[in-house]
């Protein structure tokens, strides 16, 4: 399945080599990101996962997959609103780039893949998604937008952010290793 | 792993034994009952001895006015009574604190203990976070929400590994001696 292929080779690529090969990555050129750029990057990585969750709460009968979609649906909005508090106390306006724009391009191809898939494909599909988009969102946050942030709130906001991200891919992985054992 | 609304939210539970697969809630339920039947019992004892108290007094305070002698009789007739009763909670067993960081952090992550102390957990964190040990059974608190906490008596000697099932590579140890 090409969707696999792709998936795989991001992720791979995200965690072999540190090179930046990602959605995001891609788009991301040779321009430094603003703050207000950033901050959408940020909103659009996190509504974008909420969405990838709510679509597998529609589509996942498989207990440890609905639980993790709700976990993401939780802890991404919680985080969400945590950035939007804090773009709106620090005036700074989220401001869409190419990056924000190929991430949300991006995830109109994925859902549509995900949307055409039943059962134990989707779940697989759908959780090797979580793993490479986890990873690519680490990868990013980490090596572009913390580098990159100029408001020191913002940047110890994007730190403080990377441990949860962290912890999200350990459950993908954890939850991606069992499905792989049926 | 993250079980709805219903599961532990563990702020007034102190965790026993190891309940396996059973699972949090039904041991919260369980404790809660436990404790309220000791409370019940105790209260009933209490009552038991201060009318028995007051049954053998009441002919000697009619008999003569109080004398010192009387007065000691009462208390030491009641410490006896409730000897068996009260003897566990006047061992006070240390009361641990683990915190759960903003970092997806137990701090400390490896702790000491001795059997009969009490590890509590609190999240300090936006996020729902679980203390579960790795063994599969001897500990899970299940849902641990932002600013609540989380009770565990250790009641075996060992090493137990736990990590936060919804985070899995936030890990931490308790070790029971
Ligand atoms: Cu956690």
């Amino acid at each position: 399945m090409k969707f696999h292929v792709k998936q795989a080779v991001a992720f791979a690529a995200a965690v072999m080599c540190t090179l930046a090969f990602s959605p995001m990555a891609q788009a991301q050129g040779s321009a430094a990101p603003t703050d207000p750029q950033i901050a959408e990057i940020v909103v659009v990585a996190n509504q974008i996962d909420i969405d990838y969750a709510k679509l597998a709460l529609k589509k996942s009968k498989d207990q440890n997959v609905r639980s993790f979609a709700e976990q993401m649906v939780r802890d991404h909005s919680t985080l969400l609103k945590s950035v939007e508090g804090l773009a709106t106390k620090l005036h700074v306006t989220p401001v869409a780039s190419d990056t924000s724009k190929s991430l949300e391009a991006q995830s109109k191809e994925t859902t549509a893949k995900l949307k055409a898939l039943k059962g134990n494909a989707f779940d697989k599909a759908y959780v090797d998604n979580e793993v490479a988009y986890h990873a690519a969102v680490i990868n990013e946050v980490g090596n572009v937008l913390i580098p990159n942030a100029k408001n020191a709130e913002l940047k110890s906001a994007l730190e403080g952010a990377a441990p949860l991200f962290k912890g999200h891919l350990a459950h993908a992985e954890k939850i991606q290793a069992s499905l792989n054992k049926n | 792993m993250d079980g709805g609304p219903g599961r532990a939210f563990g702020s007034v539970f102190i965790g026993e034994n190891a309940y396996g697969s059973r699972g949090p809630a039904h041991a919260n339920r369980k404790n809660a009952l436990r404790l309220e039947i000791e409370v019940l019992s105790k209260n009933l004892k209490k009552q038991f001895v201060l009318s028995l108290a007051v049954a053998l007094l009441a002919p000697l305070v009619a008999f003569a006015t109080a004398t010192p002698a009387i007065a000691q009789a009462a208390p030491e007739a009641s410490t006896s009574a409730e000897a068996t009763t009260e003897a566990p909670a006047k061992t006070a067993h240390k009361v641990h604190v683990v915190i759960i960081t903003n970092r997806l952090t137990y701090q400390p992550p490896t702790l000491v203990v001795h059997v009969g102390d009490v590890v509590e957990w609190i999240n300090k964190d936006l996020y729902i976070h679980t203390v579960t040990s790795t063994d599969g059974k001897t500990f899970d608190s299940g849902n641990i929400y932002p600013k609540r906490s989380w009770r565990y008596k250790a009641v075996r000697k060992g090493t137990y590994d736990y990590s936060c099932t919804p985070h899995p590579d936030m890990k931490g140890k308790l070790i029971v001696r």
